[in-house]
Parts: C-alpha cells; structure tokens; sequence
C-alpha cells in the first residue's frame, strides 16, 4: 500500500546561530530553497542576494502544522502573521553563554575576568606607551569549576592561555578536574600549550583563596598563587528552548537541550519527528569543528530526506479505523513521532494516523481502548486472537 | 466524564466459579475513555478470567461485546440474543450501564467488573482526577471555576481551615491540592477576589444524593 | 531428558531480532521449545499477547526491547516494561506466579545472552528454612 508523495526541495532553517548559516549555505549549494529565520534581530553572514534564500529576521514561529513533506509555519514579525511552508526542518537556534556565578561563587573583579574580558583587553587596541594590564603576570586559568567545561568553552580556553603566553609573556597555569580532549583540535591546542610551557594542574577540591593583589589556586600536588583568575563562562539552552519544542512537538532533554538521550537521534541530529533535525549547539556540545561537521551532517540528512523528490510511508505503518475511534486522544497523547493527530473525515471526527509521519512502533495501537487502530504489514500469530 | 477502574481480578472471579456461559459487555464510552472498560479492557479481561478459572472453571465460555453506550436501551437492543444464551453478564460499564443492563434483562444475573468513582477529567495520559460531585446546584460562579464541593476535602464554603499548607490539604499533601488556595488563586487572577467577601450560608444538601435519589424531566421533551 | 516448558520468547525485531539473526548466521538455533514472536517495536506490546500466550498453551513468556536510549521510536522499550508489570499484576491474580513473565533489555549484538537467559529461565531457587526452628529444636 505505498504511496510516493512528491515533495518539493523547499527547507526551513531556524535560528541564528553560525550554524544556521553553514546549513544554509550547504542546502544552497545542493540546489534547495532556504528560509531562513531568527527571532533574534539579525542573521549572521547572510550570503547575498542569492535567489533561492529568503531571510527573515525578528520573526517569531506561533505554530508549526503539517508533517514532513508539507509543513506549514506561521510566525509574527513586527506584529504581523506570515505563513511559510517547507518539506523539511533544520533546527539551529545555538546555545546562550552566561557567567555562572551561582555555579562558580566567584564574583567578577579587576583581577577575577571571564576567558571573553581577557580576550577584549587582549584584542584592545594599543595605545601609544599604555602598559598591557597583565603584560608579565601569573594568570592562574580555573576550567571544571563545579561541573564540565564545555567544549567549545575549553578551546577559547586553551587559544587565550596561548595567546596570553605569547603576547603578555604571563607564566599560565591550568587547572582542570576533567578536561576532555576528545576531538583533534582540543587534542592540538593542549600539546601547543604544553610546547609553549603552560602547566597543567589536576586539582579534585579546589581551595580558592584571595589576599592583597594576590589568587591563590590549590591542587593536588600543592598551591600556586597569581595576580590574574581566569574563568570560563558556561553554556546553557536558550530561554526559547522549551516554548519552540512545544511549537515543534519535539522533545527537549533533560539537560534543556533539545533531543532526548537516544543513539539514534543524537548523532545524526534527528528529532524523533520525521523531517524535522538539529544542527550545532542547540542539541550538542562540541568544538567549532564539532559543529561544522553536525552542519553539514544535518544538511545531508535534509538531502537523504528530500533528495529523491518523493516521500513514501515505511513499510509498517498504523491505521486508525474512524468508526470505531471514540475519541479520547489517547493515541494522539501516546505516538513520539507526533504521527496521530485529530481529523475531519468528511464531518466525522476521528483520530488520523500521517502516513509519512508514522514509524509502525505501534504504541497507539496497543494503547487503544477500542481497538480502533491496527499495525498495516505486521502479522502476529493465530493464537493471539481471543477464542 | 465518570471514571472507573477494574475491579481486583479475584473479586470478579468469585463470582463466577460456578457460571458456564458468561457475557461480558464493554461500553465505548466513559469507561472506554478512562481505559476500563472499552473493547480492549474486555479483550484482556476475558483472557484474565479463563486464566484464572482454569483450574475450578476450566470449562467456562466467554463471549466478549462491546456496545457504544450501555445506558441507552437501544444500544444495548443487539446483545438480546447474546443475552438469551448466557447464564451471566458481567458488565464493564459504570453503574449506570450495570443497572441499564439489570433493568434491560431483569431475569438475568448481572456483575459488575468496575468500581465506578467519580467523575473528573485527565490531567494526563493515565491520570484522572475528580472535579465534580454531583450536588445539584452549580456554585462554580461563586469560586472561580473551582468546586469546594469536589476538590475541598471537608467541602468548606468558607475555606481554607488551617489545615491548609503550601497549596496543599493536611488529608493528604502528597496528592490533593488545597482547593480554597486554588479557588483565591484563581479569584484573584480574574479579579473576583471580593468574591470572598461574601458569606457562604450552610449547604442546602437537598439537591445532591443527601436528598435521595434524583430524577430531572424536561417538560417540553415530554408529550 | 525431561520436557523442556514451551516458552513464547516476544521480541523486538530491532533489538531482538538482529540478535536472532545473529544466531542464526553462526548456525544456532532457538532450542525447539521456544516459539519466537517478532514485534516491531517494544511498543506493539499489548498486554493482551503475553495473556493469549499463557491461554495458548505458553508456561513461560519472555519479552525482549532495546536499552533505554537506543529505541528507534524513543519509548517504546519503556512501553513494553509498563505493560509486561501490568500483565505480571493480572497472572499474579489469576494464580500464575510472576517469575513466569520474564523482561529484559538487549542489544542486537547480544545473542549469546539471549540464549543464556532462555537456558536460565526457571524457577528461582526455594529460601533456605528459617534458623529458628533450629533454635526452637534445641530450647525443646
């Protein structure tokens, strides 16, 4: 009973985040059409004037209907409602950074900064015969403090302990709990700063202590003191996360991000919705290189999806009967996929099962109180059915 | 809508260890919508009792229907003849389709399989909660859409008592709500708070089950 | 050799059933009392199956779905770990003790445990008697 649907090469992409733009530039180059939209207030590096992309800035999604192959979004911009359709979605609306001083219980001074403050002053401009603020000291860098650093955090990190070396001549230490170096370009960073002689310090209960113009750090092995603290900020899910997941009918994990902990969504960067994927920070934690390579993973996907020009139903799907369906939404309350939704047959109103949308786990069909629904393509044995 | 919930299956079966042929009727209603008593609980239910009687009963026939609403005669007019033919109905409807179907078939034994609660509405899937109790005279107009009948433990016109903390009743904190904090909080979010103002008089128990058994007739639909 | 129970072995064709396969390429067998029933997903689980297979003439059931995390449609592993206790309940009730409804999680790459869990699905072993009867024998 398969039925080929064909769809067109039309894809949203949502979100502002650098790795909005890199799947947009990956759809174009494969010969789609982009909308792209943030409700932020601008888009970063939008190509120009390219014919297949449409941008679209402080525009907000309200509701998100159809399923894969034929989504339809109506947003609010400046007050007014706009509908946009596409076949397919990439999520990429990046994470937020924040000074967690909650987490830290350090509060930000002259000589306690955050790795981006180093960094500014770093990048100041020179003035004529104006000393460098930390030109010579002992930065002491504070990474794990209170939980995991995170990636993309630990290699800002590492390059400003660099650069601090070698443009301020600081003596740098690094104090970590649990550094992960788990990617080439972490692995990199760290054996340039052991090269240029920065020292790492492995500490399991940190004792911070502050006298005069002085910080100091104890480890394991023992107490080094500096006049400069470090610290990395840290990341958390955007403040819109949970409102967009209740738009998108997607699930957002225990951490705030988006995607439940699950092999088969989080690599790839699956939603359990079909045509629906993630990309970047707003589902993963990685270095910038992570990123890339999830960017052009979810744009592959989209191609993987849509590439064809058809959709077709997998091969075991469910099937609601609609005059038996009573109704309670059970099914509808039941199906991951957001597969189930309530229908108009004709003036009759019944549980409706989206053929392309459904992914024959059956849930629904177990969960029914009427029988209403049935497996199309599985066969069970004889004996289950009653006498 | 009226929830119910199966009863244990041992109470079911002891009464059945002497029945030969047995009917059991679902209804596609309320109780197919709480996940008790629809085509599916019948289904399970049936197999639940062969199981359990196949030792003392082991020769015991079930026939399993399912009509779309047991309190409605007309509905329940296709299961004469499967009526007819059985010793026992046991019914997977609330009390009102226990009864129908006792009035319906007055010369055959009929069980109930439920236990009939309250009626209330999902919170979630699988979970229901009580909200209306029946009583006869709908003050929700007076407490922001909150019954103190249904959600007060102690049916308080004038609540809170001082049982009453952090939202929650002294009954039973873990699951029940204060309901007189429900009733000022909503009061206040609609801006009826002075609403409080006003002195409950004692309740006139009259139009609830206090005053006995109830009927309601509308004139104009009978000639 | 005395006769093995008929088991009904209920299984995720993901999880369960690339183990299977995995069986079968390296030339195993279920053992010839173990009827193999394969679902879709854990959440095709309806109680009404592990009932049937009971009535049907099944004397132990064993259900099989993914780990937590790597079930294709999220929860359909956790679906059929609700219903197996539901089913568990309702035998229990109806006199058929709960150690005959067997749950497990697996991997398509575990097919050795599979088998091993088939060959160990028997009766747990009878406590030991209580040591104060032994305490009483000697104050008598």
């Amino acid at each position: 009973m398969s039925q080929r649907i064909n769809v067109d090469k039309r894809v949203m992409v949502l979100g502002g985040a650098p790795e909005a733009g890199l799947v947009t530039q990956e759809l174009l180059k494969l010969g789609y059409f982009v909308h792209w939209i943030t409700p932020d207030e601008a888009l970063p590096n939008v190509p120009e004037d390219h014919p297949r992309l449409t941008c679209y800035e402080n525009c907000a999604l309200i509701r998100l209907d159809g399923h894969v192959g034929g989504f339809i979004g109506r947003f609010r911009r400046n007050g007014t409602e706009l509908s946009l359709h596409a076949s397919a979605l990439v999520v990429a609306t990046g994470n937020e950074r924040y000074y967690p001083i909650e987490r830290y219980g350090l509060a930000l001074s002259s000589n306690v900064l955050t790795v981006p403050q180093v960094r500014k002053q770093l990048e100041a401009p020179r003035s004529t015969g104006a000393a460098l603020p930390h030109r010579n000291r002992r930065a002491l860098l504070l990474l794990d403090l209170n939980g995991e650093t995170a990636k993309e955090i630990s290699a800002e990190a590492m390059r400003l302990a660099i650069d601090l070396r070698a443009q301020w001549h600081c003596e740098v230490y690094v104090f970590y709990q649990n550094l992960k170096v788990d990617t080439y370009n972490l692995e990199r960073l760290t054996r340039t700063m052991r090269e240029k002689g920065i020292v790492f310090c492995r500490y399991s209960d940190p004792q911070i202590t502050f006298s005069d113009e002085r910080i100091s750090v104890s480890y394991i092995e023992g107490t080094v003191s500096g006049e400069l603290l470090i610290l990395p900020e840290a990341v958390r899910p955007r403040t819109d996360t949970q409102e967009l997941a209740k738009v998108l009918r997607v699930r957002v994990g225990e951490d705030g991000f988006f995607q439940d902990i699950n092999i088969h969504e989080y690599r790839p960067g699956l939603s359990a919705r079909k045509g629906i994927f993630f990309a970047g920070r707003c589902h993963m934690d990685g270095d910038w290189a992570d990123i890339q390579t999830d960017a052009l993973q979810a744009a592959a996907n989209v191609d993987a999806l849509l590439g064809p020009g058809f959709l077709e139903p997998e091969p075991i799907i469910a099937h609601v009967d609609s005059t038996k369906c009573v109704r309670c939404y059970t099914c509808v309350r039941t199906c991951p996929h957001a597969a189930v939704e309530m229908a108009d047959y004709d003036e009759v109103i019944a549980a409706r099962v989206v053929d392309l949308a459904c992914r024959g786990c059956g849930a629904c069909v177990a969960n029914c109180p009427v029988r209403a629904i049935e497996l199309i393509g599985q066969a069970m044995p004889a004996w289950v059915q009653s006498p | 809508m009226i929830v119910a919930k199966r009863k244990p299956l041992a109470e079911i079966a002891a009464n059945l260890q002497k029945v030969n042929k047995l009917l059991i009727v679902g209804c596609n209603t309320c109780v197919a919508v709480c996940l008790a008593g629809g085509e599916k609980e019948v289904a399970v239910l049936a197999s639940a009792l062969r199981l359990a009687l196949r030792q003392t009963n082991p020769t015991i026939q079930i026939t399993q229907r399912c009509v779309e609403r047991q309190c409605e005669e007309e509905f329940n007019e296709v299961l004469t003849e499967d009526v007819a033919a059985c010793d026992v109905v046991l019914s997977m409807a609330c009390g009102v389709g226990v009864q129908t179907m006792a009035e319906q078939f007055p010369d055959k034994i009929v069980y109930p399989a439920l236990n009939t609660s309250f009626m209330g509405r999902p919170l979630e899937r699988g979970v229901w909660s009580e909200r209306c109790a029946g009583c006869g005279n709908c003050v929700l107009d007076k407490f922001g859409g909150v019954c103190p009948i249904a959600r007060c433990s102690k049916n308080l016109l004038n609540g809170p008592c001082g049982g009453s903390a952090n939202g929650k009743c002294e009954v039973d904190p873990e699951n029940i709500d204060c309901a007189w904090q429900l009733i000022y909080d909503r009061l206040k979010r609609i801006g009826q708070l002075d609403r409080l103002l006003e002195i409950e008089p004692p309740k006139d128990w009259s139009t609830s089950r206090h005053g006995g058994p109830r009927k309601i007739v509308r004139e104009d639909m009978v000639l | 050799m005395p006769e093995r129970p008929k088991i009904v072995l209920i299984g995720c064709a993901h999880s369960a059933g690339v183990a299977l396969e995995e069986l079968k390429s390296g030339a195993q067998r279920l053992p010839a009392h173990v009827e193999w029933v394969s679902i879709p997903c854990g959440g095709t689980l309806d109680e009404l199956h592990i009932l049937r297979a009971f009535e049907s003439g099944a004397e132990q059931v064993m259900v099989l779905a993914c780990y937590d995390g790597a079930c294709r449609s999220v929860e359909g592993n956790k679906w059929a770990e609700k219903r197996v206790s539901a089913a568990r309940a309702l035998l229990e009730e109806a006199g058929i003790a709960g150690w005959r409804l067997a749950f497990h999680h697996i991997a398509p790459s575990m097919p050795l445990d599979l088998l091993r869990w088939i060959e160990e699905f028997r009766e747990p072993a009878v406590a030991q008697e209580q040591p104060e009867s032994s305490d009483r024998e000697a104050k008598a």
